[in-house]
C-alpha cells in the first residue's frame, strides 16, 4: 500500500479538482434537460389516452430495469455500428439524460398525484381553465413534493458520473484512474477522490432533508389536504362526507 | 375585464335529471326550479343525492339524463352526448360559487393569494382591485388579520371563512354550500353559519346542503327533502319544519330534531 503523504494529496488535487468541475458540469446539465423532460414525460403519463401512456411507460420501465452502464456502452459502443456516431461527452449528456429523464419522470408522475383531486376541483370551480389549474395549483404543490427527491437524483446522477470513466470523458473517476495507473497510488488517489465525491454530495443530503421538513410543514403532507386533524369533529350520523 | 360573465341571473333549472355512479342511481328523475335569489336548503340522509344534485349544478358531475340550466344557460344536457357539459363551462363557472366541506383551499399560496388568484388570472382584474377585494371581503368575513397567513396555519373554520371569501370575490350569482359546517367543532360553526347568514342578504341564489336544521330554518327560505334520488318535498321552509307531508320528511326532521 502507498503511504498518504500531504505532499501527494496536494499534488493530485488540481487534476481531480479539474476532474470534479467535469463531473458537476455534465451533471447539471444533465438535471436540467432531465427536469423539463421529465415533467413533460410524467404529464404523458397522466394522459388520458393510452396512445400516449403507453409508449412512455414502455420507455421509462426499459431504463427502469436495464443497467446505466449497459445503457451508456449502448449508445457510445453500439449506436455507431448502426451509423450514429456520438461524441463521448455527448453521448455521456444525452445517455444520462434519457436514464434521468426516466428515472424524475416516475417522481414527478407520482407528486402530480399526490396533488389532492379536490384541488383541481377547487380551481375549475372558480373558473379556472384545465391549463390554468395545472399553472397555478397543481404545478406548484406538485414541484415542493417533487424538489426533495429531485435533489436525491441529482446527488446519485453526480455518483453516477463516474461511469463515464468508461467511455473515454475526462471527469474525476478516469482522472484519477490514469493518474493511479501511472504513479501507483491507488491508496492516495482513490480516497481523495472518494473523499471530494463525499464533500459535494453530503450538503445536497442535508439540503434534501431540511426541503423535505420545509415543504411537508407547508403543505401539510401526511395530512389530508387542507384539513388539521385537531379540528375535526363528526356530526352525528349524517356527517359522512359524499363531496 | 377579460371575460364577460355569461350569466346575468341566479336562476337554477334542472329538467328530468338522472345520474348513476357506476350503475348504482343516484338521482332518479330531478325536476326543479330555483328562482334568482332564493335561499334554498337541501335536505336529506346521507346517500339521498343532495350533494351530488349540488355538484352537477357547477359541472363536477356529469350527468346522463335531462338538462340542468343556471340564469338561462345550459350547464349540462345530456342530448350531447357522453359529455354533457357546456363547452363554456369554464366560463359559467365563474359565476357559480361553491364551497366544499373540507376548504379546499390553495395550501402554497397565502389567505391573500387565495382569493386574489382568480380574480386576476379569470376575471382579468388588477392586482390592485383584487387586493382590494379580498381586503374587504376578508374584513367582512372578521379575517383580515390573517391576510398573509397559509391555511395550514388557520383553524377550519377560519379556513372556511376565508374559502367563502375567495368565492364571493368572483361575484357569483349563485352559491353552492355543501355541507360547510360539517367537519367544523360547534363554535366554528356558527362562526361561520354567522357569516353565511350575512351573505344571504346579498340577494345572491343560494343552495345549502346541511345538516344544521336551525340554520336551515332560519335562513332558507325554501326547503327541499330529497329521499333516494327523488325530490320528496318542497315547500317553503317556515313549512316544511314545522308541518312536513311526507312520511320520510317526518321520519326524518323527528330523527334530527330530537338529536340536536
Amino acid at each position: 500500500m502507498d503511504k498518504m503523504t500531504w505532499a501527494d494529496l496536494i499534488d493530485f488535487l488540481p487534476t481531480l479538482l479539474h476532474g470534479l468541475a467535469y463531473s458537476l458540469g455534465i451533471s447539471a446539465v444533465v438535471i436540467v434537460f432531465s427536469i423539463i423532460a421529465g415533467v413533460c414525460v410524467a404529464f404523458m403519463r397522466v394522459s388520458r389516452y393510452r396512445s400516449v401512456r403507453g409508449p412512455v411507460l414502455a420507455y421509462v420501465e426499459f431504463i427502469r430495469c436495464t443497467p446505466a452502464l449497459v445503457q451508456l456502452y449502448y449508445i457510445f459502443y453500439v449506436l455507431p455500428i448502426f451509423g450514429l456516431t456520438l461524441e463521448a461527452l455527448t453521448a455521456g449528456i444525452v445517455g444520462f439524460t434519457i436514464i434521468y429523464t426516466a428515472y424524475l419522470s416516475e417522481v414527478f408522475r407520482a407528486a402530480i398525484n399526490s396533488v389532492a383531486k379536490t384541488q383541481i376541483e377547487a380551481a375549475i370551480s372558480l373558473g379556472m381553465s384545465n391549463q390554468q389549474a395545472r399553472r397555478l395549483v397543481i404545478i406548484p404543490q406538485a414541484a415542493r413534493v417533487a424538489l426533495p427527491p429531485t435533489v436525491n437524483y441529482l446527488l446519485s446522477l453526480i455518483k453516477d458520473t463516474s461511469l463515464l470513466s468508461i467511455i473515454t470523458i475526462q471527469e474525476i473517476m478516469f482522472r484519477g484512474l490514469i493518474l493511479a495507473s501511472q504513479t501507483f497510488k491507488y491508496f492516495t488517489i482513490l480516497t481523495e477522490v472518494a473523499f471530494l465525491y463525499f464533500c459535494v454530495c453530503f450538503p445536497l443530503t442535508i439540503l434534501a432533508r431540511r426541503l423535505e421538513a420545509k415543504f411537508e410543514r407547508e403543505l401539510g403532507y401526511g395530512k389530508s389536504n387542507g384539513e388539521k386533524k385537531k379540528n375535526f369533529f363528526a356530526v352525528g350520523p349524517w356527517g359522512a362526507s359524499k363531496s | 375585464m377579460k371575460n364577460e360573465a355569461l350569466i346575468h341571473d341566479g336562476t337554477v333549472s334542472f329538467k328530468g335529471v338522472w345520474k348513476d355512479f357506476g350503475g348504482v342511481p343516484v338521482l332518479r328523475g330531478i325536476d326543479l326550479d330555483i328562482a334568482s335569489g332564493e335561499i334554498l336548503a337541501l335536505l336529506g340522509q346521507s346517500g339521498s343525492g343532495k350533494t351530488t344534485l349540488l355538484r352537477c349544478v357547477n359541472g363536477l358531475e356529469v350527468i346522463q339524463k335531462g338538462t340542468i340550466e343556471v340564469g338561462g344557460e345550459l350547464i349540462q344536457d345530456s342530448a350531447k352526448g357522453k359529455n354533457s357539459l357546456s363547452s363554456d363551462i369554464a366560463q359559467i363557472r365563474q359565476s357559480i360559487g361553491i364551497v366544499f366541506q373540507q376548504f379546499n383551499l390553495f395550501p402554497h399560496m397565502t389567505v391573500m393569494e387565495n382569493i386574489c388568484v382568480a380574480q386576476i388570472k379569470v376575471l382579468g382584474r388588477s392586482e390592485e382591485i383584487a387586493r382590494d377585494r379580498a381586503r374587504s371581503l376578508l374584513d367582512r368575513v372578521g379575517l383580515l388579520e390573517k391576510a398573509e397567513s397559509r391555511p395550514l396555519q388557520l383553524s377550519g373554520g377560519q379556513q372556511q371563512r376565508v374559502a367563502i371569501a375567495r368565492t364571493l370575490a368572483m361575484d357569483p350569482r349563485v352559491l353552492l354550500l355543501d355541507e360547510v359546517t360539517s367537519s367544523l367543532d360547534p363554535q366554528m360553526t356558527n362562526d361561520v353559519l354567522r357569516v353565511i347568514g350575512d351573505v344571504a342578504k346579498d340577494g345572491i341564489t343560494l343552495i345549502v346542503v346541511t345538516h344544521e336544521m336551525g340554520f336551515a330554518r332560519h335562513v332558507a327560505n325554501r326547503a327541499v327533502f330529497m329521499h333516494e334520488g327523488v325530490v320528496a318535498e318542497d315547500a317553503p321552509a317556515k313549512e316544511l319544519f314545522e308541518n312536513p307531508q311526507n312520511e320520510n320528511t317526518k321520519k326524518f326532521l323527528a330523527a334530527v330534531l330530537s338529536h340536536q
